[in-house]
């Protein structure tokens, strides 16, 4: 779960790595939105060259792509499958009861799979060439407004990066609390679905304990540093907005323009 | 020489109906000076270290550190002249980053970004962990943490130095390390140390040592006149260091050893010098 969650990130130096996260996030979200307006090849392709001039740039291997959509893949088989036997109009290739397979139907599917395929392959890029860290900043930098209707943004910040930096000290903990279980006789293999539940009682309630009681060595920590909350604050983290990520807006939105003068004009 | 911690009367318990944590403790430390405070597992001497941090709300007694009484309006004040090092490394590692970290307390004191970039690579480089800088918590070992920890406290320059047990959760080598980085910064830099330990081992560099048992002061002196009292400490649940038992041993077999007290190399240098002198 680790290396599912966090371990995704590959640091490299590359255009994409250099980004502001901001820039990345926020134009992630765009291409996501716009390829919901496209409705032929030509905007598909479009957005595949630049989905694939985006991976280029961040000199990433591809394989890692490939591995980003597999566990996908049978989401997207489905979804495909699905419009294939249920979608109707164009001409009809065969029929039975509620089925039916029609050229409009597999159109769609061919649609649906490059769509997917793309959201998959823009997600990936973001998650491969941002750390955590860089995103809970740009979240942070980017809800900043929300200040002004007191939501505490800096606080929310501080804890999604405190939360992350314990995960593996709770993952080591897990295993050496489901160790110290073993050496008691636990067997955590074995048994039904029930007993098995049942098992993870005796790794939770140690671990809870645990886990309040780093909580408030960390706050007495914290309180000790000088920490008073988030008003004041200086930061040693910035964020910079560069002509890579000019750039990088300036391709995106003009893929924008094109992909929307195409389906409305 | 100023007295840089005063405490007087201070009595403290976690709750009305526990045994109080600490009773009518008083003592002062001098600017500059090294000052180790001993005990056994509740004998308060953490409570204390806490209470002088401002991290426990005691009703009474009186604290000073460096001229300002610790009251609710002077804490801030009183926390920026003091910097802590607990001791589980895991625990007190805030930021996701050796350098986050390390600016975490100078985030806190709104300190200037550019500033901030040269006071983190300085302090990094006093405990030698700047090429660590940009290090996650998980890939360090325990007594790199607490160095990445001390940097924290030398990035925010204090006065004095509270090590809370900071040792006792590293292995050897990481708690030569940590003592080091603190022995050279005191020479350099003038700092006050307060070391909180049952670790008698530590306390032989001290200038003075505090014993304390079930919250109350029982012995204060330099290591020499602690040391003497073996009899008093093995009551307290405290290990002599070795070549202090080795002197009493010595004595008991009708050797007769010179009273002041000696490190582990002063005492290997007067065996030496004594065989010779036969």
């Amino acid at each position: 779960m680790n290396k599912l969650l966090f371990g995704r990130y590959i640091p490299q130096e590359s255009f994409v790595h250099r980004m502001d996260p901001r820039a990345k996030l926020v134009l992630s979200f765009l291409y996501v939105i716009i390829i919901f307006f496209a409705n032929n090849w030509w905007i598909y392709a479009l957005m595949a060259i630049v989905a694939l001039l985006s991976i280029w740039a961040s000199k990433i291997k591809p394989k890692l792509f490939v591995e980003g959509v597999m566990p996908l893949i049978w989401i997207i088989v489905f979804t495909m499958v699905i419009q294939i036997f249920f979608g109707t109009g164009g001409q009809m290739y065969w029929h039975w009861g509620i089925f039916s397979i029609t050229s409009l139907g597999i159109l769609n599917a061919a649609y649906i799979f490059v769509r997917f395929t793309l959201i998959i392959l823009i997600s990936t890029l973001l998650t491969l060439s941002t750390s955590p860290i860089q995103l809970s900043d740009a979240i942070e930098s980017l809800l900043r407004p929300l200040t002004k209707l007191h939501f505490p943004v800096y606080e929310v910040a501080l804890m999604l990066s405190i939360a992350l930096r314990f995960v593996p000290t709770l993952m080591d903990e897990t295993e050496t609390i489901m160790n110290a279980q073993r050496a008691r006789g636990v067997d955590f293999g074995t048994g039904n679905l029930f007993t098995r539940i049942k098992k993870i009682i005796p790794i939770l309630i140690p671990l809870f304990v645990s886990a309040f009681n780093r909580a408030e060595d960390l706050a007495t920590a914290m309180e000790a540093r000088g920490y008073q909350g988030g008003n004041g604050r200086t930061k040693y983290r910035l964020l910079k907005w560069g002509i890579r990520d000019s750039i990088a807006t300036l391709v995106y939105l003009l893929m924008a323009v094109i992909v929307l003068a195409i389906r409305f004009l | 020489m100023n007295n840089v911690i005063k405490v007087t009367n201070l009595t403290y318990a976690y709750s009305p109906d526990t045994p109080a944590a600490l009773k009518d403790v008083s003592f002062s430390i001098p600017e500059g000076s090294w000052v180790a405070i001993v005990g056994h597992n509740g004998s308060g001497k953490s409570t204390l270290a806490h209470a002088i941090d401002g991290l426990l709300d005691f009703k009474e007694g009186h604290i000073w550190v460096d001229g300002i009484a610790l009251t609710e309006e002077n804490l801030w004040q009183v926390r920026s002249r003091i910097g802590m090092i607990f001791q589980n490394p895991d625990n007190q590692f805030v930021g996701s980053t050796v350098e986050d970290d390390v600016a975490f307390g100078l985030e806190n004191l709104a300190v200037p970004h550019e500033e901030m970039m040269m006071r983190v690579t300085e302090a990094l480089e006093q405990v030698q962990m700047n090429d660590f800088r940009k290090k996650q918590p998980e890939q360090l070992s325990g007594g790199q943490k607490q160095r990445v920890a001390l940097a924290g406290v030398i990035a925010m320059q204090p006065k004095i130095i509270i090590l809370d047990e900071a040792t006792s959760m590293l292995d050897p080598i990481g708690r030569r390390e940590i003592l080091d980085v603190i022995k050279r910064l005191r020479e350099r830099l003038g700092i006050t140390v307060l070391s909180i330990t049952h670790e008698m081992d530590e306390t032989t560099g001290a200038d003075q040592i505090i014993v304390l048992n079930d919250g109350q002061i029982v012995e204060t002196g330099t290591p020499d006149r602690i040391y003497a009292k073996s009899e008093v400490l093995k009551k307290l649940g405290l290990d002599v260091p070795y070549p202090q038992r080795l002197k009493q041993a010595l004595m008991q077999r009708q050797i007769t050893v010179p009273e002041t007290y000696f490190n582990e190399e002063g005492m290997v240098t007067w065996l030496w010098q004594s065989l010779l002198k036969k």
